[in-house]
């Protein structure tokens, strides 16, 4: 196993086109990392040079300390699974988990001993002499796993391995490479577009936006401490509400005003960010997610909560709790990032958020407990988990930190 | 990274020699064409060239050796040939794509033995029919037995295509009210068009080159096809003027090039149809 | 010129009762036309071929005779048959060996895709749309005894004088190498489509995975090639078979035999020489000969579906 580093790597295409630019990140050996972002975002062309498949064009990437740049993809002792999977369709199951090792000429007895001990641990025992155009996605799925994992290679690649499959499968797929990772401890990068992907398999998830890494952390601290407004409204489903809000001094406190409501900031929060105290009289991004908007009529009050009012649009029953959308007479966040965002998942979405802007109007999405009566049409009082809430510099779009 | 960029040169040399290996003969041919008679004896032939001569050699082949008859007589026996065949094999793939009648299979393989039987084996029998029906020296009797030819060549390549193209389509025709005929003439043939030119290229270039059973059939200069007309001047037994030959040889070539050129993507998918899907 | 196509392995329906969309004389209407003509015009040719082929052909009085099974005797006696048989069978064999290797050569260099490649493919089709006749003509000029341009390069390359025409044991290496010339580029067309058209991820994981150059092509792109090289070579071996034009253009068959082949030899002897049972019986050795070989070839196809590539 070993460790990856990026170090300054760009890549620009023959015909001019620029796909990543000054990317530096370090893996360490056995951790997970996911490549996540909005497709265009040049995560895949970062594995691929890993691989070997892409030329590097600026900087480079050293696997277990050693530069790699222009060292064919067979030299680098990594291996790669696929979004296609890429199976050899004339070869059998077993063939084509043996290839690399044939290739090597690993003796015939240890290939027959290592394949085995790989199908078991992927239940593909029964499928070993059929052909790939005989399985289902899954089980090419497993197989192109299976190549990758007999090998005991240095470092795991793999390109959206998930994305060919339906819905079900790829959840219980996800936990068994999760679990087939921490067995082989092997050192792992996994691109994927699919944020859920990201959050739950990754041990450290990078988030890029036009071949520019945003932030690299846990996915718990990315969730909590975004780096900016894209990683904000990028990670977390549904998204992070994100309105236009004012910073007021209000004798040694700080309240936000949010159109024509006002909220109360709370010393907590405050100490957390005393940076913000900058910003009085300005207007930040104010992002909170939806499960920090309660039921004011169920909800608790006190210090670090107050209420909003807005009209209730619709309300999705979701079994376990209720996704209410609130609208409040208050200017949304309308930058390229958002918009991209929200254009990457539904295009009107994004034609939505610019007539809302228009109109100063923004819908807040709120879990709610299912205790609760509200319907549409409502007047809802929402009460805010105030010292949870998030500021963004409009300007630099970084998250008003320290 | 000087080795592959020395890799590249190498490539680029493979690369001219394979053009010049195709095309140095007709270039050579050309290069004859624009010789005087003495001059072709001149090996490697020099770089000396004279308007008159080129002139003179064309003219020749063109004026007294009826080039322009011949080329009309291969666009009408070509062009209604070619047509006879999809007019008649079109409405067939057809049926062998969509319907289920008896001997289906054997009629279908039947017809794709034909296009791998020596046409040496028909060539007599279909001389002596055509002379039998007083056909021989007309332009019918050229068109009667290259349709013949090139019928199982249309039918399987439109097979093919008729294939790809989905079965509900015509289903939602039919129950749109039309019948199976007019589901073919009115829906699927404005679909089958890349297959109809297909088949309809490869059964130009067929008639076009064809002069086996030709030769023979007709033997009056007025009603030869030019292939027909350049083997009866060219046979490997009479004594030829090279730069007249060569000049015959490039007039005969030219009209193909041109056609090759409009619709080489056509020869390219009808060579491989069969091999890549 | 050869159109190609392999539908004989696509997997036939067994005939069932017909579906209420179809009408009964429906199968005749669209179909009837083109089964008449064919019978017309190849069905009953090829039945005559038999029936002359136990004839004999009086040319004074034009008339037929019956002589049994005369013409097959006198042809499986004849040395010319058998050197006949001899040459096809060369071309059969070692002029489409030839043409597959070059030809899956040719598409894997272009497989580089490199700039201008283009004109060069375009090139390379050529040959196989030109009449026969000016193939056998631009290689005569070529191969010419006194002023070819072969020979002089021949001589110039210390090879010496070759009687690429004229000699006897080379004349059939000669046809060889013009049907190769004339034929290497449909091998090429048929592998190159197949090669372009294989995903580029398999090549990118046999990287991966660790195999050079050499065995990426050897347990990749080769087998994945496979079955377009079979069905190259299988088209290309039918055609060889029946070859005659090449032969019609180049050598006539000479010197003395030496290069004619069954198909020329069919020819020769009916229309050249009038003897129309004798030559019907050759063809008719042709007929069955193919008739085997596609027999087999169909059960061959049908077996080599492609992979599905998944």
């Amino acid at each position: 196993m070993a460790t990856v580093s990026f170090e300054g790597v760009g890549k620009i295409y023959r015909d001019g086109t620029r796909a990543l630019a000054d990317f530096d990140l370090e893996v360490a050996d056995g951790e997970f990392m996911v490549f996540v972002g909005p497709s265009g975002c040049g995560k895949t062309t970062a594995l691929r040079m890993v691989a070997g498949l892409e030329d590097i064009s600026e900087g480079e990437i050293k696997l277990g300390g050693t530069v790699v740049n222009g060292l064919h993809p067979r030299k680098r002792d990594i291996a790669m699974v696929f979004q296609n999977y890429a199976l050899y369709p004339h070869m059998t199951v077993y063939k084509n988990i043996a290839f690399a090792l044939r290739v090597r000429k690993t003796p015939e007895a240890e290939i027959q001993e290592r394949v085995e001990t790989t199908a078991k641990i992927l239940g593909l025992t029964p499928e070993l002499q059929r052909k790939p155009a005989q399985l289902s996605g899954g089980q090419r799925q497993r197989v192109a796993m299976g190549r990758a994992i007999v090998r005991n290679p240095q470092v795991f690649l793999m390109d959206e391995p998930l994305s060919n499959l339906d819905a079900k499968l790829r959840v219980q797929m996800r936990a068994e490479i999760a679990r087939i990772q921490r067995e082989v401890e092997a050192t792992t990068i996994y691109v994927t577009h699919d944020q859920i992907e990201a959050m739950t398999m990754g041990d450290r998830v990078a988030v890029l936006r036009k071949g520019a890494l945003q932030q690299c952390d846990a996915p718990q601290e990315l969730y909590e401490r975004p780096a900016n407004l894209f990683v904000a409204s990028f990670i977390g489903s549904p998204a992070m509400n994100l309105v236009q809000a004012r910073i007021e001094q209000e004798g040694d406190r700080l309240a936000c005003v949010i159109g024509s409501q006002r909220l109360e900031l709370p010393g907590t929060l405050l100490a957390r960010l005393p940076a913000l105290r900058t910003y009085v009289g300005r207007t930040v991004a104010l992002g909170v997610r939806p499960e920090h908007l309660h039921d004011a009529t169920l909800a608790g009050q006190g210090e670090g909560v107050d209420v909003l009012r807005g009209r209730v649009v619709t309300t999705e029953l979701l079994g376990s709790e209720v996704l209410a959308h609130v609208e409040v007479d208050a200017a949304p966040v309308v930058t390229e990032e958002v918009l991209e965002v929200a254009g990457d998942t539904d295009r009107t979405l994004a034609e939505d958020l610019r007539s809302d802007a228009t109109e100063r109007r923004t819908t807040f999405v709120c879990r709610f407990s299912t205790e609760t009566t509200i319907r549409a049409g409502d007047e809802a009082q929402v009460s805010v988990a105030t010292d949870k809430l998030q500021f963004f510099d409009l300007e630099t779009e970084t998250a008003v930190r320290g | 990274m000087t080795g592959r960029a020395a890799g590249r040169v190498i490539s680029y040399v493979v690369l001219v020699l394979i053009g010049l290996a195709g095309i140095a003969p007709f270039l050579y041919l050309l290069v004859l064409s624009f010789k005087s008679r003495l001059d072709v004896l001149t090996v490697p032939p020099d770089r000396h060239f004279d308007w008159a001569t080129i002139q003179e050699n064309y003219r020749t082949v063109i004026h007294d050796d009826h080039y322009v008859t011949f080329v009309v007589n291969s666009l009408v026996v070509t062009g209604v040939a070619t047509l006879i065949a999809l007019v008649l094999g079109v409405p067939a793939a057809y049926a062998f794509s969509r319907l289920r009648f008896r001997g289906a299979d054997t009629w279908a393989s039947t017809i794709l033995s034909f296009r791998f039987m020596p046409p040496i084996a028909v060539a007599i029998p279909i001389y002596l029919m055509i002379r039998s029906l007083g056909f021989v020296d007309s332009r019918i009797g050229l068109i009667l037995p290259y349709v013949a030819f090139s019928l199982p060549l249309v039918i399987w390549i439109m097979i093919g295509f008729f294939d790809e193209i989905p079965r509900e389509i015509d289903e939602s025709a039919m129950v749109d009210g039309l019948t199976r005929p007019l589901v073919l003439l009115r829906v699927l043939l404005p679909l089958a068009r890349p297959g109809m030119l297909v088949a309809a290229t490869f059964g130009v270039i067929f008639v076009w080159n064809e002069f086996l059973v030709g030769l023979y059939l007709v033997n009056s200069t007025d009603k030869e096809t030019i292939p027909i007309a350049a083997s009866s001047l060219l046979t490997v037994e009479s004594p030829i003027d090279w730069n007249i030959a060569a000049t015959v040889g490039i007039l005969t070539v030219i009209p193909i090039l041109i056609f090759s050129m409009v619709v080489q993507r056509y020869i390219v998918r009808g060579i491989t149809a069969g091999a890549v899907r | 010129m050869t159109a190609v196509t392999a539908h004989a392995g696509r997997p036939r329906k067994k005939a069932r009762l017909a579906p209420p969309t179809q009408g009964r004389g429906e199968a005749w209407l669209l179909l009837g036309p083109a089964a008449l003509y064919l019978i017309a015009f190849s069905i009953y040719p090829l039945i005559m071929s038999l029936v002359r082929s136990f004839e004999d052909y009086n040319q004074t009085k034009n008339t037929w005779r019956w002589i049994g099974f005369r013409n097959y005797a006198d042809l499986f006696t004849s040395n010319e048959f058998w050197t006949v048989v001899k040459n096809t069978l060369i071309l059969m064999t070692a002029g489409v060996a030839i043409q597959v290797v070059l030809g899956t050569a040719l598409a894997l260099f272009f497989n580089q895709n490199l700039r201008g490649s283009a004109i060069v493919r375009g090139i390379l089709i050529l040959p196989m749309l030109l009449t026969p006749i000016v193939v056998g003509l631009m290689w005569r000029a070529l191969l010419n005894p006194q002023w070819g341009l072969l020979n002089w390069l021949a001589v110039k390359m210390g090879l010496g004088y070759v009687g690429w025409l004229s000699d006897a044991h080379v004349a059939i290496w000669t046809l060889v190498l013009v049907d190769s010339w004339q034929w290497t580029p449909f091998v090429f067309v048929v592998v190159y489509a197949r090669l372009q058209a294989l995903p580029q991820e398999v090549f990118e994981a046999g990287s991966v995975d660790g195999a050079s150059w050499f065995q990426r092509l050897r347990y990749l792109t080769l087998p994945l090639l496979m079955p377009a090289i079979v069905f190259a070579a299988i088209f290309r071996g039918i055609d060889a078979f029946r070859t005659f034009d090449l032969v019609f253009g180049l050598t006539n068959g000479g010197p003395v035999q030496a290069t004619s082949t069954l198909s020329f030899e069919g020819f020769q002897n009916g229309f050249e020489f009038q003897r129309y049972g004798y030559a019907s019986a050759v063809s008719y050795v042709m007929v069955i000969a193919a008739a085997i070989g596609i027999t087999l070839l169909l059960r061959v196809v049908r077996v080599r579906r492609l992979d599905v590539v998944t």
